[in-house]
Formats: structure tokens, C-alpha cells, sequence
């Protein structure tokens, strides 16, 4: 490492250094105070940029408290239920269940969907999850499908799901909301409606997961930070009608 | 499923009692933890993942763009405050910030190992193809930060500061490949993330981060 050792451990506070080099600057991180005091510093500039940096995620696995359990070798504790699972899955009380009847609904604005989805595929140059989306679209097996305003029959998102349930959504044709509200995705996997991911009130292209038989997706408008069980009626909406 | 808040784990410690063992909570701080985990109380780690494991997910997800990967990475996190929680000092941060650095570091790791090559094939491109309009790249980047806060500080760096931030902290590639992403020689790279964080240290002010 021949550069300024100061350079390299703001660098290093982003993680941004090769394995090689992060270890000699924690050799010397360790040796100097003043430089451990300079690493601090900056970590705690890199742990709010971390935060800020965090608006659009599909939900981890209800089973992942599960694994970490067993991975640290603890004793199973069935009664508390970890945050991540909470957000998961919503309840079978949700107001999705009461949108079965607008399958019919939906057919009847199918053909008005087919002639926007061109519209909402319209982009420029391939960039980032952009990218990521148009590559998925081009997988042999996947679906794609756009979500419709039940109330206004017109397509406000489209989506791509792979065959192995990575997906992505274009919401770029949602309105805006105030900073204090998101849209929320949510998947329809049998008769369970499970959250799958905030993508906040600007929304754009969001990345998802969904696992299982992907029966619907729908889209709706929340508090910021999102909701467990949804009360609002969808402002986007996608049924298998198989 | 159920979907309440998780419940406090009752207390079986004398309302005295030592710091270790007293009652591990939705209200306790990060320092009560910290000294649970010490004193390796299975709850603390329950209730570490409870308030923090979605951060700790999202950051990883983040950096990572796929969920079995990102959660690979949160099971790492957690087992490694529970094995050695040590490496988190208190008096240094938060408990909460720790972990989620932890997890973006231990993302940045995997993305750049063997395993991940694959996956990573559409991102490399990605990079190459924003080398020729980092500005593109740039403002999506910004797009996906949440906190104007933030965003307001880091549109206040010079472009030639923010970019290599955003590339090696936000895409999570090594200074070596911004470098080459961005034509530039690696030392100049090095400086100028530097200089970028010296002044977002400035802008969000020491006495802000120590408390966040």
C-alpha cells in the first residue's frame, strides 16, 4: 500500500478497501489512537449514510430468526416472535381478501391495460435496477404483468418475475406522496397476503422477492415505514385470473 | 399469524441487580444489551434481532440486490455480535449503526467474492455502462437514499467527491475498481473519498453522529 495511509482509512471506514489493504490499516489503526479516533469519526459518517440508505427492500424470510438461532447454537424460543416475521406476512382478515371479486373487473380492463403497457416500458438507457429489470424481463419464464387501478382501469405499474421469484416493479407512473407515506407491494401467494417490499413515496424501480405460487400483486398507499396488515384499498392491482 | 409487537421477556433478576442481568426489554439501551450479550443472555440476542434485524436486512439487500444473499449476510451479523460482542463499543456508537456497518462491510465482502461473481455479471456491466455517464449513476443513487438529511449533505460535496463515495459505498466496490471505473488514478480516488467524508463529518456535525 503505497498511498496515504489517512486516505486509506477513510476508505477503509467504507469499506471500500481490498481484504489486503484492510488488514494492514487495521494493523495500524490498532498501533495509533489518532488514527483509531480518525477511523471512529468517519465510521460514524459511514453508519448514517448506511441508514439513510436503506428505503427500498423486499421483506427478509420469516425463517431467517430460525436460522440464526441455530447457526449461534441457541435454545429455541418459539414465544417471541422476531420483528422481521411481523412484517412479513399480513393476516387473512386483510382487506385483500375482500378483492376477489374484481378479478371481473380487472378482465374488463385488460384490454385497456395492453395498450399502456407499452407506455410504461418506455426507457432510455439501461442503468442499475433498470437494467436488472430488463435483463429478468428477457428470461426464459418470466412473468410480466402490469398493475391496474381498479378504480380508474388504467395501468399505473409494471412487473417482472422471474422464474426463481425475483421481481421488479415500475411504479414511475404513481403519483407522488407526501413525504410521509409510501406505496407498499404486496404478493398474493395462495390465500396468504404477504408484504413484500416498501418502495417509498417517489417510487421508481423497486427489487423484490416472492416464493411460492404468485397468485396476485397489488399496490397500495401507506404510512412511511409501511404497515403489517394493509386497511386501504389498492391503487394498483394484478389477479392470475388462471 | 398474529401480528403484535414481541412481547418484554419477563425478568427473572432482583430489581438491583447488576447491569448484566437486569431485565432485557423493548426500552432497554443499547448499553443493557450490549452487557446482556456480554453475559451471553439468549433473549438479548432475541431482542438485538428484533429491533434491529430489518436495518440490518435492508442494508444488506442494499448493497447485495438479492434476498437469499442478504439474508446469508444477516445470519453472519447476528451469530458474530453473539460469538464476539465485544467488537462493539458503546461508548463509540450505536448499536444499531454498528450492526448495520457490520453488515454492509460483511455485503461488500461477498459481493466481491467467487461466490457472487455470477451474480454480479449484470452489475459489473452496469458499472461499466455508468462510466460513461456516472452523472446517470450518480442520481440514482440519490434517488434511493431516504433521508434528506442526508442527500442534502451529499449533494453539497463536489461531484468529483460524492461519486467515488457513492460507488464504493453504495454499489460496494473496492477503490481500486471506482478507479478504473472512473479512469482516474487510484491515489486521487483514495483523496477524494476522503475529502468527501471529512466534510460530510463536518456537515452532519460530530456531536449528531456520536448520539445517532
Amino acid at each position: 500500500m503505497s498511498h496515504n495511509l489517512d486516505d486509506s482509512v477513510a476508505v477503509h471506514a467504507l469499506n471500500g478497501l481490498p481484504e489486503d489493504e484492510s488488514a494492514l490499516v487495521e494493523v495500524a489503526i490498532g498501533f495509533d489512537e489518532e488514527l483509531k479516533d480518525e477511523y471512529e469519526s468517519f465510521r460514524r459518517v459511514a453508519a448514517e449514510l448506511v441508514e439513510a440508505f436503506s428505503d427500498v427492500v423486499p421483506a427478509a424470510s420469516p425463517q431467517l430468526w430460525d436460522r440464526i438461532e441455530l447457526a449461534a447454537g441457541l435454545e429455541s424460543s418459539p414465544g417471541l416472535p422476531p420483528a422481521d416475521a411481523q412484517l412479513v406476512e399480513a393476516t387473512s382478515r386483510s382487506t385483500w381478501r375482500r378483492l376477489a371479486p374484481i378479478v371481473g373487473s380487472i378482465a374488463a380492463v385488460a384490454v385497456a391495460v395492453s395498450l399502456t403497457a407499452g407506455l410504461l416500458a418506455n426507457r432510455s438507457e439501461p442503468e442499475g435496477l433498470e437494467a436488472l429489470a430488463l435483463a429478468s424481463a428477457e428470461l426464459p419464464g418470466s412473468l410480466t404483468v402490469d398493475l391496474v387501478d381498479p378504480a380508474a382501469g388504467i395501468a399505473v405499474a409494471d412487473v417482472v418475475v422471474t422464474t426463481d421469484g425475483e421481481g421488479f416493479i415500475d411504479g414511475s407512473a404513481l403519483p407522488t406522496l407526501a413525504e410521509n407515506r409510501t406505496y407498499q407491494l404486496w404478493a398474493i401467494v395462495g390465500d396468504r397476503v404477504i408484504s413484500v417490499g416498501l418502495m417509498g413515496n417517489r417510487p421508481d424501480i423497486t427489487a423484490f422477492r416472492v416464493e411460492g405460487q404468485l397468485a396476485g400483486l397489488a399496490v397500495s398507499e401507506e404510512v412511511l415505514g409501511g404497515v403489517v396488515v394493509s386497511e386501504q384499498d389498492p391503487v394498483g392491482l394484478w389477479l392470475d385470473a388462471a | 399469524m398474529t401480528l403484535t409487537a414481541a412481547r418484554p421477556i419477563e425478568a427473572t433478576s432482583p430489581p438491583l441487580a447488576p447491569l448484566a442481568t437486569q431485565r432485557i426489554s423493548e426500552s432497554s439501551e443499547d448499553r443493557d444489551l450490549w452487557a446482556a450479550l456480554l453475559d451471553q443472555r439468549e433473549e438479548a440476542l432475541s431482542e438485538v434481532y428484533r429491533r434491529f434485524g430489518q436495518k440490518v436486512y435492508r442494508t444488506a439487500f442494499g448493497v447485495l440486490r438479492r434476498s437469499e444473499l442478504a439474508e446469508d449476510v444477516v445470519q453472519e451479523v447476528f451469530v458474530r455480535i453473539w460469538q464476539r460482542p465485544e467488537r462493539f463499543d458503546p461508548s463509540r456508537g450505536s448499536l444499531g449503526g454498528f450492526l448495520q456497518l457490520d453488515a454492509h462491510g460483511r455485503s461488500v465482502d461477498l459481493l466481491r467474492s467467487e461466490r457472487a461473481r455470477a451474480d454480479r455479471e449484470i452489475r459489473e456491466q452496469q458499472l461499466s455502462a455508468s462510466s460513461s455517464s456516472p452523472m446517470s449513476l450518480e442520481e440514482e443513487v440519490m434517488k434511493r437514499i431516504s433521508s434528506e438529511r442526508i442527500r442534502d449533505a451529499l449533494e453539497t460535496l463536489e461531484a468529483d467527491e460524492r461519486l467515488p463515495i457513492a460507488l464504493a459505498f453504495f454499489q460496494g466496490h473496492s477503490y481500486r475498481r471506482v478507479a478504473e471505473a472512473l479512469d482516474l488514478p487510484e491515489g486521487t480516488v483514495k483523496s477524494r473519498i476522503r475529502r468527501g467524508m471529512s466534510r460530510l463529518k463536518e456537515l452532519l456535525g460530530e456531536e449528531a453522529l456520536v448520539l445517532a
